[in-house]
């Protein structure tokens, strides 16, 4: 009983330990969430030759399997000597977020009436003013939505930062997990005790941002909706 | 307050001409109608004095100032939008009091503004509160107010009626002519609706696909309208249109309808000698169109036999639906009229206000 307690007491640390190791977590949704706001605010609002077909690239860029960039990302990453870094999996992971941040905030912006950036703008706002102050409030379910996808998706993340990165303590969870996993020796306890622990964030985020969520996607989806 | 000038502006959107070659001077003080169907250019023409579009041709001036490149907050302007653009995430009294705050107007000042303009448009009790909790009547006096608040030189409103039930309509038509005569600025106003136009304006400005067809004065519209679109948009019912031939002589001259024939008063003949043997559009409004029973005296009738095909009570009148040949007419007359549904009627058509106009250019013949 008292092995087995230590046995467990040990699990948990290693997990709390791989915990810690969240790092890109927090950082890939600030990046996705701050350059998908702004970059889906000019394809949608800003008319510009090409804006069309750039929004149709990154339906496109959205719908491509992130495992077919991730050759190249490798590539690119260990000749700039980025490989095995944290901030290897903080550049690499809104490669793919983006395309579906982008996405869903220009389906969002679509459902803001034009009018009321037009009212700012002769109330005396000029276009970054009216873009801070009247749009961007008024996206805040987007912007929430985008995020939590974020942090889910940075924190759930396996197959990048099992190429990425090698060196045991910069192992994010999932990939932590994994090597718990030696050979064809499954230790099923200590497995399921580490799911639980990384379920309970994710578990957390979703009840307490799902309100937002579900209004995030489905924004423009019905008029006056959002 | 200030004049508007519209030189010879053109708005291309792609290959569709929105706006087409629009010049009209705008004197400081006046309200100004744009009125046309949908797709006329109206809105467009707000919005390029507005900064919202870019002018493909032409100048705008706002006093003696050119704007065409002028960002929209620096044209001293307040517009209010049909959907009244209100920002939905700030109260009554911070959607007033934006604008202030963006040009860094004194607390206090903003404070006296926002609720001076809130008493004018009974609103006080709102300041609190948030768009979504207001119905669509005080939702657009909170729109008036935000624009009140900034004491623009021109005041701009697109269609700021048309989302409210008919009786709130009327009211506050009659509250923002009052409203102009208090704040003495420009106000320009763009509706489909003739009605408003009519009862707002102190002229009107009629457009149609893009082009300019008159300006003048709500009555000046409405008595001499200067060719067959002005005449049948403005006045409700339509003014009824008739092609007819000019036919006798000189001295003695009359419209040869096929199913009618009326006589030209003699006054009214010599425009019309050029058309001797010719085919042009005569109009006459519905109001008249009499009842022999109940015409005014002294009017110069012309009688025309009909089939009354639908009568429409409207309390104070009637308007009863009239069939000569094939050609259906309407005529606004006496509610004691005797005309019933399937009777042969005679009429009298009030030639003292007849309109003849030029069948090919559709211009007024005068």
């Amino acid at each position: 009983m008292g092995a087995e307690r230590r046995r467990a007491a040990e699990t948990f640390a290693t997990v709390f330990f791989l915990v810690g190791r969240f790092f890109p977590c927090p950082f890939t949704p600030l990046i996705s969430t701050a350059v998908a706001s702004l970059g889906a605010y000019g394809l949608t609002r800003l008319r510009w030759r090409g804006a069309n077909t750039f929004s149709s690239l990154i339906l496109v860029a959205y719908l491509m399997p992130g495992i077919m960039m991730l050759i190249p990302i490798y590539q690119v990453f260990s000749k700039l000597r980025l490989t095995n870094t944290l901030l290897s999996l903080i550049i690499s992971y809104p490669t793919f977020g983006l395309p579906f941040a982008t996405w869903l905030m220009m389906g969002y912006y679509s459902s803001i009436p034009t009018e009321l950036e037009e009212a700012a703008l002769i109330d005396g706002c000029n276009r970054f003013q009216a873009f801070f102050r009247v749009v961007l409030p008024l996206t805040k379910p987007a912007l929430l939505a985008v995020m939590l996808f974020g942090v889910t998706q940075a924190w759930s993340e396996f197959l990048y930062a099992y190429v990425l990165i090698y060196s045991e303590d910069k192992m994010t969870i999932p990939v932590g997990l994994a090597q718990m996993i030696t050979v064809d020796v499954l230790p099923w306890g200590e497995l399921s005790a580490a799911a639980v622990i990384m379920a309970i964030p994710v578990l957390a985020i979703y009840t307490l941002g799902q309100r937002f969520m579900v209004r995030g996607l489905t924004a423009g989806a019905i008029k006056g909706g959002g | 307050m200030a004049s508007v000038t519209y030189d010879h502006v053109t708005k291309r959107f792609g290959d569709v001409i929105a706006v087409n070659d629009l010049t009209i001077e705008i004197a400081d003080k006046e309200f100004l109608v744009f009125v046309g169907p949908s797709g006329c250019g109206k809105t467009t023409s707000l919005r390029l004095l507005a900064g919202l579009e870019e002018l493909t041709e032409g100048n705008i001036y706002i006093g003696d100032r050119l704007v065409n490149d002028v960002a929209p907050k620096d044209r001293n302007i307040a517009m209010v939008f049909q959907s009244y653009a209100l920002y939905p995430h700030m109260s009554v009294y911070d959607n007033m009091a934006f604008g202030l705050k963006l040009r860094k107007t004194p607390k206090a000042e903003i404070d006296r503004r926002v609720k001076e303009a809130a008493a004018i448009l009974g609103i006080e009790e709102l300041l609190d509160r948030k768009p979504k909790q207001l119905s669509g009547g005080q939702r657009q006096r909170v729109a008036l107010g935000r624009a009140i608040v900034r004491e623009p030189s021109v005041f701009l409103m697109d269609e700021p009626l048309s989302n409210l039930d008919a009786k709130l309509r009327v009211q506050t038509r009659a509250e923002l002519a009052k409203l102009h005569q208090r704040l003495e600025t420009t106000f320009i106003y763009v509706t489909h609706d003739q009605m408003e136009a009519m009862t707002m304006g102190t002229r009107i400005a009629v457009l149609r696909d893009g082009i300019l067809q008159q300006v003048d004065t709500p009555q000046a519209l409405y008595t001499s309208p200067g060719n067959i679109f002005v005449a049948g948009f403005i006045g409700s019912p339509a003014m009824n249109f008739f092609d007819v031939t000019v036919v006798g002589t000189k001295e003695e001259m009359y419209l040869d309808g096929g199913t009618f024939k009326v006589q030209v008063p003699a006054h009214k003949a010599p425009p019309l000698y050029d058309y001797l043997g010719k085919q042009i559009v005569f109009g006459i409004r519905p109001e008249d169109v009499h009842d022999p029973e109940y015409a005014p005296p002294g009017i110069i009738g012309a009688p025309v036999k009909a089939r009354v095909d639908v009568t429409e009570l409207m309390g104070n009148e009637v308007f009863l639906y009239l069939v000569t040949g094939t050609k259906t007419f309407i005529a606004r007359v006496d509610p004691r009229t005797s005309a019933r549904v399937g009777q042969d009627f005679e009429v009298l058509f009030n030639m003292e206000n007849m309109h003849v106009f030029d069948r090919d250019t559709e211009m007024a013949i005068r």
